[in-house]
């Protein structure tokens, strides 16, 4: 029987590297993430700015902007085969997912801010910016974690 | 102790496969192939023992070259895993 030959230690390893493969084998995230990830933002905080003139136009740019959404996860989840759950698996990602959510409390401070002392396009400026710039600093950070993870579990 | 391993999910490559799934809530059938470098019938025949256990479910889309499999952890199979594993760490924890 094939587990009677299949040493303890061994299933261990096997569970391991497995449990951590959807987090650390994925393919090259596409150069066009980025921008296209700040032109989201982007447009969700341009659309912010019409919440007290145009609300029609809010309500259906915040649906088509989460179908956005909804294309990207459906394309991604074929894209990688097999999508992890957030924010979890090996220990060494928790650097990554802290990196995250700065980068996502930095988006907010810094688009309000600029809203606030320089008005909405600044504000709708700085979304694309600091997100493209921000995601580009967790995708180094995450790959840096994963490359650690496939090292240690071989 | 011992006992407590199931053998539905021990041998090597159901184990691999039962723990890609238990990290991810849907797997394609590329992704298990690559991970656990085996044919795409060995593949089909360990998934359909899974199955046939109840441990996961297979969900089929498209047609021809187009087609894709995928696999989602039962609720059943995630508990089966997890108790697996913990009998595993036990075990190992024995000595």
């Amino acid at each position: 029987m094939e587990s009677d030959a299949f040493d303890l230690a061994e299933a261990q390893r096997t569970a391991e590297r497995a449990e951590a493969a959807p987090y650390v084998d994925y393919p090259p995230t596409p150069w066009w993430y980025y921008p296209a990830s700040g032109a989201w933002v982007a447009a969700y905080v341009g659309l912010l700015g019409l919440w007290d003139r145009q609300p029609v136009l809010l309500v259906g740019g915040m649906v088509a902007l989460s179908a956005v959404v909804g294309g990207w996860l459906s394309w991604y989840q074929r894209y990688h085969g097999a999508m992890p759950r957030p924010f979890r698996g090996p220990r060494e990602l928790r650097t990554a997912y802290v990196v995250y959510v700065l980068v996502s409390l930095a988006v907010v401070a810094l688009v309000a801010g600029a809203w606030q002392v320089a008005g909405h396009l600044a504000a709708v400026v700085t979304g694309f910016v600091v997100t493209a710039i921000g995601l580009y600093a967790y995708e180094r950070s995450y790959a840096g974690a994963a490359r650690r993870v496939r090292e240690r579990l071989g | 102790m011992i006992e407590d391993l199931d053998p539905v999910i021990h041998a090597p490559k159901r184990l691999a496969a039962m723990a890609v799934l238990h990290a991810a809530p849907s797997v394609s059938f590329t992704f298990l192939k690559d991970q656990l470098g085996v044919s795409d019938s060995d593949l089909s025949k360990q998934m359909a023992t899974l199955e046939r256990a109840g441990y996961v479910a297979v969900a089929k889309s498209g047609r021809g070259r187009g087609a894709t499999t995928t696999y989602q952890i039962t609720r059943v199979g995630r508990a089966a895993y997890a108790k697996h594993r913990a009998a595993l760490a036990a075990l190992l924890a024995d000595g």
